[in-house]
């Protein structure tokens, strides 16, 4: 029985290959995720353990609130502290580290870097009892005017010793003498950060606040374990500080960025699990394509005496080798996609530190179990129907009997319900329910879409079926509805996953255009171009003293604790509300304050807030205040969720500012006041200037960024329910082989027989496009209607979208029968007739 | 009547056909030289594997011959492409295999026209009418071909074979797979095309009482033309076969 199994096997490889195909992309992609955040995780852990090597204890302040996404949001530790440690028994070295914004122009002025990694300024840590810095050349920075760059912002901006290099600071530029580079250890750079090390003093100056640390760093005398002296020091802080030792502080940092790094590796394994769930329809199509065509020969072997069991184990042990081979490959070619998104992270997002490809045995195991399990059960089904033949089916002439739909439809009304009732499930916040209802429902309209195809196909089919050829083509898509449903229902999965994304975008894009329109008042928004904290106060000192402006408000934004929820704050002056930040009014008054808050009305309605109340907002920075609730706004994208009086800022993180609104003075055209604030921000080369309508267009713009990433992932699974259609013709063009040969006999010439196969292709793709659209339509519908409260209140169909993607179905229907088409032309008459 | 020899609506000069080369080369064709007169009904017989089969298919432009020439009325075959071949298929011949000789996803009417439809040209409602009341199934054109019989089925294939007024209908074996009850049906229908609408015929059979029902009957062996009837009888054929120390147990197979 094996053998034979393997016969047909071998019989079947260019089939099997292409089914298997499906699964290989799939696995590669789980494979290339694991091996990629696996290195990365090493190179990470490597790099911030030797960092921190030398650090015994590190001493920090608290954290008011967990901040979201592992940004630090710890108190300072006062510099007054540096004494008492010094004191503990067992310090042997004590240094306290500052760091914040410093950007390195480059020679023609621009900032240096690509603008996703952080640009810092740090304290140059000489002490070798402590330093982390290895000096590659020249000495540490001395003077006030003296800075070292690391060895890559070094190579990549072209300075070295000696030279002037001018920094962007908090607080304005300066101008800094290069005197010396250094790495850390072998690597060149901290990863990815540029930075700029200035001597002690000078550092707490220009990147810190006076009398505050970020953290102290202290190494221990010979003899005196981490924990030993940590718990030393504990002894000695005061509130508000903590001790961690060298070793934690290296695995928190080292942990930041591999959780950064998680949320890819999830992202990736998201549609590693598409291509493979849409690899499954594939495996099932071929396997219940292959039985049917085998189905004599499997009656033959039962006749002969084969039991159910061995037959079934038959098609299964089948299976299990296309999967087990589609595994190998898949796995390999992943370390080849691990290596390649390496690339593609360094071409974004500046230097990784390098280090040997990781790839474990969970990685390994991942794959193969994941591989095989997809191929496995897949065929399944097909495996069990292979079992049902009948002996008898041997004598009789091998009519494929087309049992009912009915089980099928039931089955797809049962998984429906479940699928909807899942999905209801999880919108209520669990996206893994959420993702298994989709699931769900995809199988539920695969297994209902039968009862469609007939009619469909005769619809689609109908402005194709002029002449001969296309009207074959229609027949043949109608013949067999399940297959044409479950090779339809491959493609339809991308589709409405591409859909839903497209709906969401457009959806999220009309709404935020609803509120922003409107939302600035203002006639230029200045706002930061690069980089993530903000720019200096002198930017907004500096335009307000423009001829052509008449006025400038300065907002601030921070994350703070407001109940149990981090979220974010904005702080205005009183007079920009109702000039430059527009508002409407929703309840109490929006007259700003000292001790008054306002919440946006979505955000007041989520948390049952009520005009008068009392709130207690924790800041960043520590400070835990109450505020009366004055009042309540129509949504705003610009301000957010809650707004607070300029006074309030003082209790924010940094001292820099988010955006500056620009009113222009009477009588001044908009040109000029552009041209005029453009000239006056060149010194700060971060900062961009937009009218308020640009800065609308730039919100919903990066929204459509974010939808073509997507999009170009998902159409992957595009792409693999296109080599489905290719398989499902293939196997049809051999199943009806002497049909081909009978009407080439009768006169169908060889661009007829191309053209009947590829309307039948057309029709199927364009059926499963259309299926995916209004499944995604469905998805997309109750996605907005459960993020309503999120803020995409409007709901739109991005119609030309939307026929695109039925285009794009049509001419991948047209390149899917391509192969098969020929195929068909290409029979020989004789040898197709004669075949039995 | 049978004074002046009509003029042939397929013929075939020298027709040599080797499969295979070397040792294991076939000789299906052994220089056959052959004439079919328009508006005659003839038959082929010969014993299993003396190449009547690929007489036909390579008459009929469905196979090309190794030597020789052949025609379907002025056109000579050897000049023609896959396109031209294909064209004189679907407008001047017309073909009825053993078996399997229609489209299951159309019915019995789509089948017999699909000739017609391939070439985008519309059927002479007269002939046509004429062709279907001669097949005798004209209650039966809205059913597809897994709701006939074998009989019935082969009707509807000899009414497609005629319905573009082929210059010659060539039949393998068309009754090979009935009772003699059903052959006798296409037979009669056979017959009465080349009588009353005036086709031409050429089919291929084993039995005897089949080949009675033509004008004419050939007989093959070896790949070479070897012996003619006319206006034969099942007994008359026979005896030919006899003569011609054909084996029986060929003839019955
Ligand atoms: N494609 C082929 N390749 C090799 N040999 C072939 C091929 N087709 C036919 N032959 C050989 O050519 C010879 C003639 O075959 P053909 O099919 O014409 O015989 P036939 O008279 O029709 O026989 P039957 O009465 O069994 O149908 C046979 O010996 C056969 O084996
Ligand atoms: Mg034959």
């Amino acid at each position: 029985m094996l053998r034979a199994t393997f016969r047909s096997l071998l019989a079947r490889k260019l089939r099997l290959l292409l089914s298997a195909t499906a699964v290989v992309l799939g696995v590669s992609f789980v494979s290339g995720a694991l091996v990629l955040t696996d290195t990365l995780g090493a190179v990470f852990d490597d790099l911030f353990a030797s960092v921190n090597s030398k650090t015994a204890v590190e001493v920090r302040g608290a954290q008011p609130f967990a901040a979201a996404q592992g940004e630090t949001s710890r108190l300072p530790v006062p510099t007054s502290l540096l004494p008492v440690l010094e004191q503990v028994d067992g310090v042997a070295a004590v240094v306290g580290d500052v760091s914040g914004y410093a950007q390195v122009l480059t020679k023609d002025g621009k900032p240096y870097g690509s603008g996703q990694a952080p640009a810092l300024g740090v304290n140059y840590d000489a002490n070798p009892r402590t330093s982390a810095f290895t000096l590659r050349s020249g000495r540490a920075p001395a003077a006030p005017t003296d800075i070292a760059l690391d060895a890559s912002t070094s190579k990549g901006s072209g300075f070295g010793l000696g030279d002037q290099v001018t920094v962007l600071l908090r607080d304005g530029r300066s101008t800094y003498t290069v005197s010396g580079i250094f790495g850390f250890g072998e690597n060149d750079n901290l990863a990815g950060a540029t930075l700029v090390a200035f001597e002690q003093r000078t550092a707490e100056k220009v990147v810190g606040s006076p009398g505050e640390l970020e953290v102290v760093r202290l190494a221990a005398d010979e003899g005196v374990s981490q924990a030993e002296l940590r718990d030393r020091v504990r002894e000695v802080l005061p509130k508000g500080a903590e001790a961690v030792t060298g070793e934690q502080s290296a695995d928190e940092a080292a942990g930041q960025i591999k959780d950064a790094l998680g949320f890819f590796n999830t992202f990736l394994l998201v549609f590693a699990g598409v291509a493979l769930f849409v690899g499954g329809f594939l495996i099932f199509n071929t396997f219940t394509m292959l039985v049917a065509q085998r189905q004599r020969e499997l009656a033959l072997l039962r006749a002969l005496g084969a039991s159910r069991g061995q037959v079934v184990r038959s098609v299964l042990v089948e299976a299990l080798v296309v999967g087990v081979i589609a595994s190998v490959v898949g796995l390999g070619l992943g370390v080849g996609v691990a290596v390649g998104l390496q690339a593609l992270l360094r071409a974004f997002g500046g230097d990784l530190p390098r280090g040997p490809l990781v790839v474990t045995t969970g990685t390994v195991v991942t794959c193969f179990v994941v591989g095989v399990l997809v191929t496995a059960l897949a065929a399944l089904l097909p495996a069990r129907k292979a079992s049902s033949v009948p002996p008898v089916a041997a004598m009789r002439d091998a009519v494929t009997s087309e049992p009912s739909l009915r089980r099928g439809t039931i089955v797809g009304l049962v998984l429906l319900t479940l699928g909807v009732a899942a999905i209801a499930k999880g919108l209520q916040g669990s996206i893994g329910v959420l993702g298994l209802g989709a699931l769900v429902c995809f199988l539920a309209v695969a297994a209902l879409s039968p009862l469609l195809s007939r009619p469909a196909a005769r619809l689609l089919g109908a402005p194709l079926a002029r002449g001969v050829p296309g009207r074959l083509g229609r027949l043949n898509a109608m013949r067999n509805p399940r297959r044409t449903a479950s090779t339809a229902a491959a493609l339809m999965i991308g589709l409405a996953l591409v859909s839903t994304v497209s709906i969401l975008g457009a959806s999220a894009k009309a709404s935020i255009d609803k509120i922003i329109a409107g939302a600035v008042g203002a006639d230029l928004v200045v706002q930061q171009s690069q980089g993530f904290d903000g720019f200096p106060p002198a930017v907004a000192k500096t335009i307000g003293a423009l001829p052509e402006v008449a006025d400038v408000d300065v907002l601030r934004f921070d994350a703070a604790k407001i109940g149990d929820k981090v979220t974010f704050v904005t702080a205005v002056p009183a007079k920009a509300v109702g000039s430059t930040v527009s508002l409407t009014e929703k309840a109490g008054s929006l007259r700003l304050g000292q001790g008054v808050l306002l919440a946006g009305e979505g955000e007041a309605k989520a948390r049952k807030l009520e005009v008068g109340q009392q709130v207690a907002v924790t800041f960043a920075k520590g400070a835990v205040r109450s505020y009366r609730l004055g009042g309540i706004y129509a949504d705003n994208q610009l301000i957010g969720p809650y707004l607070l009086d300029q006074s309030a800022s003082s209790d924010f993180r940094t001292q820099l500012d988010g955006v500056v609104l620009v009113s222009k003075a009477d009588g001044t055209s908009d040109a000029a006041v552009r041209t005029a604030v453009e000239a006056a921000i060149t010194p700060y080369p971060t900062v961009e200037v937009q009218t308020s309508d640009e800065f609308a267009a730039q919100a919903s713009g990066q929204i459509d960024v974010v939808i073509s990433i997507i999009s170009v992932l998902l159409l992957l699974s595009v792409l693999i329910a296109v080599l489905g259609i290719v398989n499902t013709l293939a196997l049809a063009v051999i199943e009806r082989t002497r049909e081909l040969g009978l009407l080439r006999a009768v006169g169908l010439g060889r661009r007829q027989t191309r053209r009947m196969v590829t309307v039948e292709a057309v029709i199927v793709s364009v059926f499963g496009a259309l299926l995916g659209i209004a499944v995604g339509s469905a998805f997309g519908i109750t996605l907005q209607r459960a993020l309503a409260d999120e803020g995409i209140t409007e709901l739109r169909f991005p119609v030309g979208r939307l026929i695109a993607f039925v285009l794009v179905a049509a001419i991948a229907g047209v390149v899917a029968a391509l192969l098969p088409a020929r195929r068909a032309a290409r029979l020989d008459v004789l040898a197709a007739v004669a075949s039995t | 009547m049978t004074t002046t020899a009509p003029a042939p609506a397929a013929r075939a000069e020298g027709l040599t056909k080797t499969y295979g080369s070397g040792d294991a080369a076939v000789t299906a064709l052994d220089g056959v030289t052959v004439s079919f007169a328009a508006g005659e009904f003839t038959a082929i017989m010969g014993p299993s594997g003396s190449g009547k089969s690929t007489l036909m298919h390579v008459m009929a432009g469905l196979d090309s011959p190794t030597s020789g020439e052949s025609w379907v009325g002025e056109t000579a075959l050897s000049g023609l492409k896959d396109k031209g071949l294909t064209a004189l298929r679907r407008d001047a011949i017309g073909f009825v295999f053993q078996q399997f000789n229609l489209l299951p996803t159309l019915t019995a009417g789509e089948n017999i026209t699909l000739p017609l439809d391939i070439a985008g040209r519309k059927a002479d409602p007269a002939w046509l009418d004429e062709v279907i009341a001669a097949v005798g199934l004209a209650d039966r054109l809205g059913h597809r071909p897994a709701e006939m019989s074998g009989g019935q089925q082969q009707r509807v294939a000899c009414a497609r074979a005629l319905v573009t007024r082929p210059s010659v209908v060539f039949a393998d074996e068309p009754t090979g797979n009935l009772d003699s009850r059903a052959g006798a049906e296409v037979l009669g229908f056979l017959r009465r095309s080349v009588k009353d609408l005036g086709q031409t015929v050429v089919m291929v059979t084993h039995d005897p009482v089949a080949a009675s029902y033509a004008d004419r009957v050939v007989f093959l062996a070896d790949g070479r033309l070897v012996g003619e009837l006319r206006d034969p009888t099942a007994e008359s054929v026979l005896d030919r076969i006899k003569a011609l120390e054909l084996p029986r147990a060929a003839l019955e197979a």
